[in-house]
């Protein structure tokens, strides 16, 4: 894992409360955009991002540096995502992200850009859960099977197969919209 | 030359990078010489990329600063983390993987002793036995008469002999010579 996270962890740990703000800017980013992925709601990805630090924090001084700290973050942050989504019932495609594709050199390419996205938005959020979250963590966050496994809590065979799973529905329905 | 089918379930992997170099030539080498597979790899890479490519939400320009300062505020109402006894021990004595079934080892011990207790408490065998034999004690006296059972029938008869004529009336004689 990273020296540095791993030292300023023990600074939040010896005392030194405000280093955590460290950690925060360090990786608020990341999270907001894998919360943000997952919900498709600027006001849940937010909140559920911050409730991701707070869990953290307070779960900082039982952190054993066994995986990364980023994977142990996502691990939270993916739970909390999940937990909501399981309680919110799956949303409705056509809240999603209207801002898409908002820009183009020609209007029409644009007009096509931007329904496309909206399909595949749209697509992603009719996933299960868990394949969901299997893309978003390979394609977006960049994370091996292994790493993928280790923040789901599955195994790296699982992992995989869910990816597959959710590139191949991903794939029919581009093909339908296209056709 | 390797089959389409083969060819086409590691498409995936292909297109994400993480074949190993020999089997990501002899994919390339296939695709090569194959329109169909190469039509198919082409659309896995389509959609890795649009996912990708997705566009990030549009965010108003102090979200982070209020994003952090969110945080910042909830973590300062908890109390400070600290380091459990497992992560102090391990960073004083080294890593105790050796040690990690112990939880497990300690909850089979609890078990043990809970067994342990309750046969303690049960009643002895030696109790029990005596028991049993009390029990066959009271039906001793009926075994050993178990013959003056098996002649009941000549029992159900006793009241005859209050009338003994009857006993040497020929009727009588001949209906115990048939039994």
């Amino acid at each position: 894992m990273s020296q540095a996270d791993l030292d300023v962890i023990r600074r939040v740990l010896a005392g030194e409360t405000d280093a955590f703000d460290l950690l925060v800017r360090r990786y608020q980013q990341t999270i907001f955009r894998l919360t943000y992925r997952m919900t498709k709601n600027v006001e849940d990805a937010r909140d559920l991002a911050q409730d991701a630090f707070v869990q953290a924090y307070r779960a900082l001084g039982s952190f054993q540096g066994h995986a990364s700290f980023s994977t142990w973050l996502y691990r939270i942050a993916m739970n909390l995502c999940l937990n909501h989504l399981k309680a919110a019932g799956r949303e409705d495609p056509a809240e999603i992200d209207d801002r898409l594709g908002d820009e183009g050199p020609d209007a029409l390419e644009a007009l096509e850009a931007a329904e496309r996205d909206r399909a595949l938005s749209a697509a992603i959020a009719e996933l299960p859960p868990q394949q969901r979250a299997t893309l978003v963590l390979r394609v977006q966050q960049g994370l091996s099977h292994r790493a993928i496994a280790e923040v789901l809590e599955c195994a790296e065979g699982t992992a995989k197969a869910n990816y597959s799973h959710a590139v191949r529905t991903l794939q029919t329905k581009l093909r339908q919209f296209r056709s | 030359m390797m089959p389409c089918d083969e060819i086409r379930e590691q498409l995936l992997d292909y297109a994400d990078g993480t074949l190993a170099t020999d089997a990501r030539g002899l994919i390339a080498r296939h695709l090569a010489g194959c329109p169909e597979c190469r039509r198919e790899a082409a659309a896995v890479s389509a959609v890795l990329d649009r996912v990708l490519a997705l566009p990030d939400p549009a965010l108003p320009d102090n979200f982070w600063e209020q994003f952090r300062a969110t945080v910042l505020r909830r973590v300062a109402a908890e109390s400070p983390p600290r380091e459990s006894v497992w992560t102090r021990l391990r960073a004083r004595f080294g890593d105790f993987s050796v040690l990690r079934p112990v939880p497990a080892i300690g909850v089979a011990c609890a078990l043990g002793l809970m067994l342990a207790i309750g046969l303690m408490h049960a009643p002895h065998r030696r109790d029990v036995v005596q028991i049993e034999m009390l029990a066959m004690a009271d039906s001793l006296p009926i075994a050993q008469n178990l013959d003056v059972l098996e002649r009941f029938e000549l029992l159900e008869n006793l009241d005859l002999l209050e009338d003994l004529p009857a006993l040497r009336s020929p009727d009588f004689q001949l209906r115990m010579r048939r039994s």
